[in-house]
C-alpha cells in the first residue's frame, strides 16, 4: 500500500479565531483502556472507577481543581479511537472536544500502542489546542522490554512528552508542570494533494480570522453524507452550502469512505515512521502464563467450566464469608446495641419508632449495615479482581453466539455481569453498545432479571438455608422468563430501531490484579452505597412506621389480599416486602430475609416470593436511569411490562408447585 | 468507427453510469462534470442506437444501456483493484492503464480477475463495483488469492489486502485499532468471536466482520496462489 507523502505543504492554520470562548478545560483525551481516569485520580485527587477493560468510563467526569493558582475543570473522558464516533459513550468525548474548545489536553497514550496512540494524537492535534502528552503505562511497557526515547519523541512531535506510571504516580509532578503552559501544536502529517487543496479551498472560504480548526475541516470533508448537518451547526447556514459545493466535488472523485482511507494512511504511515524511529524492542511478548488463562478463559469448551467455578466460588464466598461476618457484627455489636437503646427508651411509641418492627435503627440502620455491608463487601471484592484481571472481556468472546438470540453480541456482557453490582451503573454502562436495538434490549434484561449485589447476596443467604432445588426453581424461572421475553422482545423490535449486534472489542492484557487498587475500589464502592442507601433504609422505614399506625399498610394489604395470597399463595405480610420492593429493591429483600429467618414462611412460599421479588420492577434510581437512557416511552412500558410479568410468573410457579 | 470515437463513448457510458449510482442522470449534470462537451455529442447517438431516452432534461438508460454502462464501469473497477491490490501500485496511478483493460477484456477473463481477487465491492477510489455473476454465486471451487480473514486457519500469518466495508464508521474503527492494510495479523480463535493478534494487541470480532477483511495469506499456508500455481 504504497500512499507516497506528497509534496505538498500543510495549510498554515492559525490557532481558531474563537480563542477567546475557549472554556476553562482540562481534558483528559486517550485511547480506550490507556489509562486516564488512574491519571484523572491522580490530578484531581479523587477517585473515579478504574478497571482493565475497555471503555470502563462512560460519562464525563468533571471536577474543580486549581492549577498553579488558577481554577480549572478537569475533565475526565471516555476513551476514542479516532474523531469520528462509534457509540454514545464515545461521543460524548468527541463532542466536549470538537464544540466546546477546551483549553488544554492532556493526551494520554498507551506506551504498549504507541502507534494508535499517535494515530489518535494526529487528530486531537489538528484541533490546534495546547496539549501535553503523557505517555501511560511506561512500566509496562518497560517490562515488555520495549523502551521509548521520549526525547526524540517529544523533538519530533513539538509537543512536552512525560512518561508515567499513573498507578503509581511517577511522572505526575511533571505533567502537571508542563501543564501550565502547554504549546500549541503543530500539525504533524501531510495529506495526500488533492485532500490537502480541498482542505486549502474548504479554510479559504472562512475570513482569516475565522478560520475553523484543520480538525473541523477534516471531518467535514471526510463526512460520509452530504446530507449531514454538520456544515450548518459548525459553519453557520450561509457557509453551508458553498461547503456542500467544494464537498460535492471532492466526493465525485473519491467516496468519502476512500478519502477517509487515504487520510488515514498518511496518519497511519506518519505514525509508523515515528513509532519506529522512537521505539527499541529488547524482547518480543511471548506466549506467558497470563496468555494462556486468557485463551482458556475464552475457549468454547473450556471457557464455560471456568465461569461456572468462577460463579460458585462467588455463591460460597458471599454466603459464607458473609454469614460468618454479619453473624459476629450483629451478635457482638447490633443486637446489645438495640437492647440497650429498647431498656432506655420507656415511652411505647417512640420504643416501636426507633427499635420497633418497623423501627428507625433496627430495620432502618442496623438492617443496612448487618445484612447489607458483609454481603457487598465480598461480592465487590470478587467483582473488582475479576474486572481488575482483565477477565470480562474475554467472557465478552465466550458468550458473543449465546446472547445472539436476544439481538445482542459479546459487547453487552459488560452492562449485563455489571448489572449484578448495581441495575442503575449497568443501565448507564449500556452505551457502550453501538445501536440503539441493543442498548433497549441490554436495558431491558438488566431491569427484568438481573438482581443487584445486595439482593444477589441476600437471595443466596436465603436459597443457601433451604434445600437445594430451590434455588434450581428459582433460577430457571428468573432465566427462563429473561431468555423468552429476550427472544419476543427482539423480534418486537425488529429493525426499526438499528441493526443488530456489532462486536469489535481490544482485549486488553490479562494480568495481576494491584491489591491496593482493589481494596480501593471495593472501599469506595459500599461506602457510595452506603451513603445512597442508608438514608432509603431509614426512609423506608419510617414509611413503614407510618403506614403501619395509619392504617394504610392494613388497607393496602386487604386490596392486594387477592393477588397476594389467592394468585401467589403467600402470606398478607409479604404485601409490606412488595411495596419496600417498590421504594428500594434491597431494602425489600432484607426484610424478606428477616421473615424467612423467623420462619414464617414455606418451602413454596420462600420461592414464589424470590422469583417475583427477583423479576419485579426496577428500584426507583434504575427507573430514572433508563428514562434518561432510553426515554420515557420505553422506561415506562418496559415497567409495566415487568411488573405484570412478575406477578404472572410468581402464580405460575406458584401453580406447578401446589401440583407437584 | 474509428478508436477514438469507440473510446469516447465508452468514457460517456460511465460518466452517465457515475452520475446515475452518485448524484442525478440529467443533462445539466453532465455539463457539469463534462465541461468541455467532447462526450455531449454522442448522446443523441446513443438515444438513436436505444442506449438511452431523452426526456426534457432528465437522461434515462435503456436496460439495455444500462447492461452496458454496467459491464463497462464493473471492467474498469475490477482493473483498477488488480493494479492496486496484485501489481502494488498507488490507486493514483491506475488510471490510464486502468482504461485500456476495461476495451480490451474478454467476459470470462472479467469474471476470472473477479474471483481471483475475492469478489471486491469497492474500487480503490472506493466507489461501488457492479456485481457480477460470479459475486453472486461466489464460487468456492475457484481459490482466490486474496481471502476473506475467517477462511485462515488458527495459528497462520496472513497479510490484509482491504477492508471490504463501506459502513465509514466500522471502517474507522477497524483502522484506528490496527486493523489496515498491509498489517501482519494471526488469527488465534475462530468460536465463538474470531480473536485475532495484529502487533501487541488483540482483538475480538463478529464472524461477520471477519468477512469484510481481506486477506493474502504468507508462508505455507493452507491456500496457494493461483497467481504462483
Amino acid at each position: 500500500m504504497s500512499m507516497s507523502a506528497t509534496l505538498a505543504t500543510p495549510l498554515p492554520f492559525p490557532v481558531p479565531a474563537r480563542q477567546s470562548d475557549c472554556t476553562n478545560k482540562l481534558v483528559i483525551v486517550g485511547p480506550a483502556n490507556s489509562g486516564k481516569s488512574t491519571l484523572f485520580n491522580a490530578i484531581a485527587q479523587t477517585y473515579a472507577m478504574v478497571a482493565n477493560y475497555p471503555q470502563t468510563t462512560v460519562t464525563l467526569n468533571h471536577k474543580r481543581i486549581v492549577l498553579h493558582g488558577h481554577p480549572v475543570e478537569c475533565v475526565d473522558t471516555p476513551g476514542i479511537s479516532s474523531l469520528s464516533a462509534m457509540s454514545r459513550d464515545e461521543e460524548a468525548t468527541i463532542a466536549l472536544l470538537l464544540e466546546e474548545r477546551p483549553c488544554r489536553i492532556l493526551f494520554c497514550g498507551d506506551a504498549l500502542r504507541l502507534k494508535q496512540s499517535l494515530i489518535l494524537l494526529a487528530q486531537i492535534q489538528e484541533l490546534g489546542i495546547p496539549t501535553v502528552f503523557c505517555l501511560n503505562k511506561a512500566d509496562e511497557a518497560a517490562r515488555r522490554g520495549i523502551v521509548i526515547d521520549c526525547v526524540t519523541l517529544s523533538r519530533e512531535l513539538g509537543l512536552p512528552v512525560v512518561e508515567s506510571d499513573a498507578s503509581h504516580g511517577i511522572g505526575l509532578k511533571k505533567v502537571l508542570s508542563l501543564l501550565q503552559s502547554p504549546s500549541v501544536p503543530v500539525e504533524a502529517v501531510c495529506y495526500p494533494e488533492d485532500v490537502e487543496q480541498n482542505l486549502t479551498r474548504l479554510a479559504n472560504l472562512f475570513d482569516s480570522g475565522k478560520r475553523p480548526s484543520k480538525g473541523h475541516l477534516l471531518r467535514t470533508l471526510l463526512d460520509p453524507s452530504l446530507s449531514s448537518r454538520f456544515p450548518e451547526t459548525h459553519f453557520g447556514p450561509e457557509m453551508a452550502p458553498k461547503v456542500r459545493e467544494i464537498l460535492r466535488e471532492a466526493h465525485w472523485k473519491h467516496s468519502p469512505g476512500s478519502l477517509q482511507m487515504r487520510v488515514f494512511q498518511s496518519r497511519e504511515e506518519w505514525a509508523e515512521k515515528l513509532t519506529r524511529q522512537v521505539t527499541r524492542k529488547a524482547s518480543v511478548a511471548l506466549h506467558t502464563v497470563s496468555q494462556r488463562l486468557a485463551e482458556a478463559s475464552r475457549h468454547p469448551l473450556l471457557g464455560w467450566p471456568i465461569f461456572l467455578a468462577i460463579l460458585w466460588l462467588t455463591f460460597h464466598g458471599v454466603v459464607v464469608i458473609s454469614g460468618e461476618m454479619a453473624a459476629a457484627l450483629d451478635g457482638w455489636i447490633f443486637k446489645p446495641l438495640a437492647e440497650t437503646i429498647g431498656g432506655w427508651v420507656e415511652n411505647p411509641f417512640l420504643n416501636a419508632f426507633l427499635v420497633g418492627n418497623f423501627g428507625l435503627l433496627t430495620m432502618g440502620l442496623f438492617n443496612a449495615m448487618v445484612t447489607v455491608v458483609p454481603i457487598l463487601l465480598v461480592f465487590f471484592l470478587i467483582m473488582n479482581l475479576l474486572e481488575d484481571s482483565g477477565y470480562l472481556p474475554n467472557l465478552s468472546v465466550l458468550a458473543n453466539r449465546s446472547l445472539g438470540p436476544f439481538g445482542l453480541s459479546g459487547k453487552a456482557v459488560l452492562p449485563l455481569v455489571l448489572g449484578t453490582g448495581c441495575n442503575t451503573m449497568a443501565t448507564l454502562t449500556s452505551r457502550i453498545l453501538e445501536t440503539r436495538k441493543e442498548r433497549l434490549m441490554a436495558v431491558f434484561l438488566i431491569a427484568l432479571g438481573m438482581p443487584c449485589a445486595v439482593q444477589l447476596g441476600i437471595m443466596m443467604a436465603i436459597l443457601a438455608t433451604v434445600p437445594f432445588s430451590a434455588l434450581l426453581i428459582v433460577l430457571s424461572a428468573v432465566a427462563g422468563t429473561q431468555i423468552l421475553c429476550g427472544v419476543i422482545l427482539n423480534r418486537l423490535i425488529g429493525t426499526r430501531q438499528g441493526k443488530g449486534a456489532e462486536f469489535i472489542l481490544e482485549l486488553p492484557p490479562f494480568r495481576l490484579p494491584d491489591p491496593v487498587n482493589v481494596v480501593k475500589k471495593t472501599y469506595y464502592r459500599v461506602k457510595w452505597f452506603l451513603l445512597e442507601a442508608t438514608p432509603m433504609f431509614m426512609a423506608a422505614a419510617v414509611m413503614m412506621f407510618v403506614f403501619d399506625n395509619s392504617g394504610i399498610l392494613q388497607g393496602l394489604k386487604t386490596f392486594f389480599h387477592p393477588m397476594v395470597t389467592g394468585f401467589l399463595s403467600l402470606p398478607d405480610k409479604v404485601t409490606e416486602v412488595f411495596i419496600l420492593v417498590l421504594s428500594r429493591r434491597e431494602v425489600g429483600a432484607v426484610y424478606f430475609k428477616d421473615m424467612v429467618d423467623a420462619g414464617e414462611l414455606s418451602f413454596e412460599q420462600i420461592v414464589v416470593g424470590l422469583v417475583v421479588m427477583t423479576l419485579f420492577i426496577p428500584c426507583a434510581s434504575n427507573t430514572l436511569m433508563m428514562i434518561k437512557e432510553v426515554g420515557a416511552r420505553w422506561a415506562i412500558s418496559m415497567n409495566v411490562v415487568i411488573i405484570v410479568l412478575a406477578v404472572l410468573v410468581g402464580g405460575l410457579v406458584n401453580f406447578l408447585l401446589q401440583l407437584a | 468507427m474509428n478508436l477514438e470515437s469507440m473510446r469516447n463513448k465508452d468514457e460517456l457510458l460511465e460518466m452517465l453510469w457515475r452520475l446515475h449510482e452518485f448524484y442525478e442522470l440529467t443533462v445539466p449534470a453532465l455539463q457539469q462534470h463534462d465541461p468541455t462537451g467532447v462526450y455531449k455529442g454522442y448522446l443523441r447517438e446513443f438515444a438513436s442506437n436505444g442506449i438511452l431516452r431523452l426526456e426534457g432534461e432528465a437522461i434515462i438508460l435503456t436496460p439495455e444501456g444500462m447492461e452496458k454502462a454496467r459491464g463497462l464501469v464493473r471492467r474498469h473497477r475490477l482493473a483498477e483493484r488488480l493494479i492496486v491490490d496484485v501489481l502494488g501500485k498507488s490507486p493514483e496511478e491506475t488510471e490510464t492503464s486502468a482504461c485500456e483493460f476495461e476495451h480490451i477484456l474478454a467476459p470470462e477473463l472479467v469474471e476470472a480477475i473477479c474471483t481471483l481477487l475475492g469478489h471486491p465491492r469497492f474500487c480503490p477510489h472506493g466507489i461501488p463495483i457492479p456485481e457480477g455473476a460470479c459475486c453472486l454465486e461466489a464460487k468456492k471451487s475457484v481459490e482466490s488469492a486474496v481471502i476473506p480473514l475467517t477462511q485462515l486457519a488458527k495459528g497462520q500469518e496472513a497479510r490484509i489486502v482491504f477492508l471490504n466495508t463501506h459502513e465509514t464508521s466500522r471502517l474507522q474503527k477497524l483502522l484506528h485499532i490496527g486493523l489496515v492494510p498491509g498489517a501482519t495479523l494471526c488469527v488465534q480463535q475462530h468460536y465463538p468471536a474470531l480473536v485475532i493478534q495484529v502487533d501487541n494487541s488483540q482483538i475480538a470480532l463478529e464472524q461477520s466482520i471477519g468477512e469484510e477483511i481481506r486477506v493474502i495469506p504468507l508462508g505455507n499456508g493452507a491456500t496457494t496462489s493461483p497467481l504462483h500455481s
